[in-house]
């Protein structure tokens, strides 16, 4: 498999290199450099795109907006916030506020082409929409932060747009009771004081969804910073689950070549 | 049951681990036509138990393998070497369920289907539904990330695993979910085919069960025609909640066995189900009616009541138990393409089984490409499993060669282990091998699976001669 000569270079310069920082478009002060050593960014563009299949593939550092633009035409979306590059938001575990369980990303990653921290390139997932071929390397790299190399190709699930998408919200008491009935709402947050629900769908199934809700008005989508931090410590910095994410990146980048910052901030220096 | 030891006090946990010759011969085969030779089974009911028995066999020098209800159809669950079968049946508790947060914790042995039974009346139930739903186990999806009809609109079991408890070879046991590590280490464990270690206790998503459904069952003349209207319906932008293709053998058999008013004279026919709100399932029907009479549809049924609903589908998912009364033997393959190669790739199944004077049947989920061509076959008969292999070789090869991929939804196991490097370089493997290191870094837990042998992709120790088939 190759991606072209901008692949091969980065390639050859993640071999020489001692210290890799990995970069975006930096969209959200993630891949602000903090580090000595050289600065990588993953090619952009498109590399294929068939609408019938709900399925595209691009270079990593294409813009999620480009992206979606060359979605539009077919009715396509990417259902994730419409900022920094692709791989940034792979990389991050950018969902936005669609799923409440924090899954959009990786169950619509098909497809991920890693440059390894040896500057050898791996790939994991396929072009197609079902796959259990081999280990899952892809939910590990979905917010892997550049631990585990620099993604430069992905291929992700498109879906149609939906005839209709409103957003309603309230502060009522009620609220919620009246959100757990609704049949599964594209989205359902609390931001200050206020709930906040996506209805998607058939318009009339939507209109008949505001009108079964009491208290709710119109809105526009709740301008939250939700993009996701990094941070320092919780629960999990010595226990079980800790070791094993150290022996990962002892086999992934034996040399503690890439984000190092990052890496010390995770306590994922080996 | 209490182990009442530990593998300090216990050298060979006597009454524990069984040994007779019987029990070693079921749990030393699956569903798959491979056979193992373990060298002890045992059956925990809790997770310190589990525990007890991965450190005996490490102890003992031993290699162990989980095993749920042994329904894989890629050999995961054969022991190949002399292991320990660690069997989770009994851990089949469902320890608790939130309703209001639409979630449970359910132990591995609980059966798929009795944890949708148990829930419907809330009004929930769990997504994945393969067609072995009322006999495997959801350790065994986990294991697996095994899918089913209905996982085209609801995404595969590693959509519905919120976090897991895993007893990893060291005999350690820890949580893997959103919060215990920054990598998604509960993702990395699904599908990984019981050689990360052993789940025992898991936490699943439940989702609401849909307020409207419309269930149709449509007739073709050619096999290509439908096809083409699958690919057709999706590219129209309708996501079904289940997309299925039979094949007039298949459809035959099954009519036979279940007589669910399948259409006994189309070539091919689709089950296609709608749900959700109920214009969006009125629209999303009426528009699969106009593409499917677009592809020349000969018959188009829509059930009329959930009885008729039920009846089909118990049609589609009992169509092994069909072809039981055809031959003796199947062998049930299972390969992912794009769905605009489906038609193509499905005349040249059918080609590749009339050169190897096979029988085939094809009934599988064609809304996501993924196909499952039965060889048919009775075992007994001299050189025929040369053949079978033959076929299941170039099934394989022509899915790849159509942009595809190896395995949807049964996994790798032994079946397709040697088939990996032709879908991944030695570097791909290489990586796989890693993350496989870092959750067992001896290859101890169900070991010689999935990564091909040779350059330091499996696992070290080799395999028995004539260990299976
Ligand atoms: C008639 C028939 C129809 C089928 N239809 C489908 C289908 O539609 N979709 C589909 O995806 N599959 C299907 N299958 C395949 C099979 O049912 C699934 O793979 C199922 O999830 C296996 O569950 P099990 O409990 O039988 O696991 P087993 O066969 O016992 O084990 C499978 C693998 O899981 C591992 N394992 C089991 N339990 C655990 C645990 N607790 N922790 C760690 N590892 C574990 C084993 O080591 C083994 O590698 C079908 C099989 C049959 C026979």
């Amino acid at each position: 498999m190759s991606f072209g000569s901008a692949v091969d270079d980065l390639q050859r310069q993640m071999a020489i290199s001692d210290a890799v920082n990995i970069v975006g478009l930096n969209s959200t002060g993630a891949s602000t450099v903090r580090d000595e050593g050289s600065v990588l960014k993953a090619p952009s563009g498109i590399l294929s795109y068939e609408p019938d299949e709900l399925m595209i593939s691009v270079f990593a550092g294409t813009s999620i907006s480009d992206i979606n633009d060359e979605l539009q035409g077919a009715k396509q979306r990417i259902p994730i916030p419409e900022w920094g590059t692709i791989g940034g938001a792979v990389a991050t575990r950018r969902n936005g506020l669609r799923d409440s369980y924090h899954q959009t990303l990786p169950n619509n990653v098909l497809r991920c082409s890693v440059i390894a921290a040896d500057g050898s390139l791996y790939q994991s997932g396929g072009q197609v929409v079902k796959n259990v071929s081999g280990f899952d390397l892809i939910k590990l790299l979905v917010g892997s932060w550049g631990l585990l190399g620099l993604i430069v190709e992905v291929t992700m699930r498109t879906e149609p747009i939906p005839q209709v998408s409103q957003w309603v919200q309230s502060a009522a008491p009620t609220a919620i009771a009246q959100v757990s009935d609704l049949y599964r709402p594209s989205v359902v947050t609390c931001f200050e004081g206020n709930m906040y629900v996506l209805l998607e769908g058939h318009e009339k199934d939507v209109q008949q969804q505001i009108l079964q809700l009491d208290g709710f008005s119109l809105c526009e989508m709740p301008l939250t910073n939700n993009s996701p931090q990094l941070t320092n410590v919780n629960r999990s910095s010595q226990g079980v689950p800790h070791s094993i994410e150290r022996a990962i990146r002892k086999e992934f980048d034996p040399g503690n070549k890439l984000n190092k910052s990052i890496a010390s901030q995770r306590g994922l220096l080996t | 049951m209490n182990f009442g030891l530990t593998f300090e006090y216990s050298e060979e946990m006597s009454g524990v681990v069984h040994t007779n010759t019987a029990e070693l011969f079921l749990v030393g085969q699956d569903a798959s036509n491979m056979m193992g030779s373990p060298a002890g089974v045992c059956y925990p009911t809790t997770t310190a138990e589990v525990q007890e028995a991965v450190r005996w066999a490490r102890a003992k020098g031993m290699t162990f393998i989980a095993r749920g209800a042994g329904t894989g159809l890629a050999g995961g669950a054969i022991p190949t070497d002399g292991s320990l079968v660690i069997c989770l049946t009994k851990m089949n508790n469902i320890r608790s369920i939130d309703v209001h947060k639409r979630t449970a914790w359910v132990e591995p042995g609980v059966l798929n289907a009795d944890l949708s039974r148990r829930t419907a009346r809330d009004g929930l139930h769990f997504a994945p539904d393969p067609s072995s739903q009322q006999s495997c186990t959801i350790g065994g999806n986990v294991a697996n990330n095994s899918g089913g009809p209905h996982c085209l609109s609801e995404g595969v079991t590693s959509a519905h695993i919120l976090a897991l408890e895993v007893v990893l070879p060291s005999g350690d046991v820890c949580i893997l979910d959103a919060e215990s590590s920054l990598f998604d280490l509960r993702g990395a464990f699904i599908g990984s085919e019981g050689m990360f270690g052993i789940a025992t206790a898991i936490e699943v998503r439940l989702v609401q069960n849909p307020p409207h459904i419309s269930t149709m069952v449509v007739g073709f003349a050619s096999v290509h025609e439908g096809a083409m209207a699958v690919s057709a319906i999706i590219a129209h932008g309708i996501i079904p909640s289940a997309l299925e293709m039979m094949d007039a053998p298949i459809t035959r058999a099954v009519e036979e066995y279940v007589h669910a008013g399948f259409p006994l004279d189309a070539a091919a026919m689709l089950i296609v189900e709608i749900d959700g709100l109920e214009n969006s399932v009125l629209d999303g029907s009426r528009a699969v009616k106009d593409i499917v009479s677009r592809f020349g549809a000969t018959s188009f049924q829509v059930a009329q009541s959930q009885g008729e609903r039920a009846l089909i589908w118990k049609g589609r998912k009992t169509a092994f138990g069909a072809i039981a009364r055809i031959q003796p033997n199947y062998y049930l393959h299972d390969t992912v393409v794009p769905r605009k190669k489906l038609a193509e790739v499905l005349s040249q199944v059918s080609l590749i089984a009339t050169e190897e004077h096979l029988q085939v049947m094809n009934v599988f989920h064609a809304g996501d490409g993924n196909l499952h061509p039965i060889l048919m076959f009775d075992k007994r008969v001299d050189g025929v499993m040369d053949r079978v292999h033959r076929a299941g070789a170039e099934i394989v090869r022509v899915s790849l060669e159509a942009g595809g991929v190896l395995s949807g939804e049964h996994g790798i196991g032994l079946e397709k282990r040697d088939f990996m490097r032709w879908m991944f370089t030695e570097n791909d493997l290489l990586f796989q091998q890693k993350l496989r290191s870092a959750f067992d870094p001896e290859g101890i837990s169900n070991p010689h699976k999935v990564l091909p042998r040779g350059s330091g992709c499996s696992d070290m120790s080799s395999i028995p001669p004539g260990s299976w088939i």
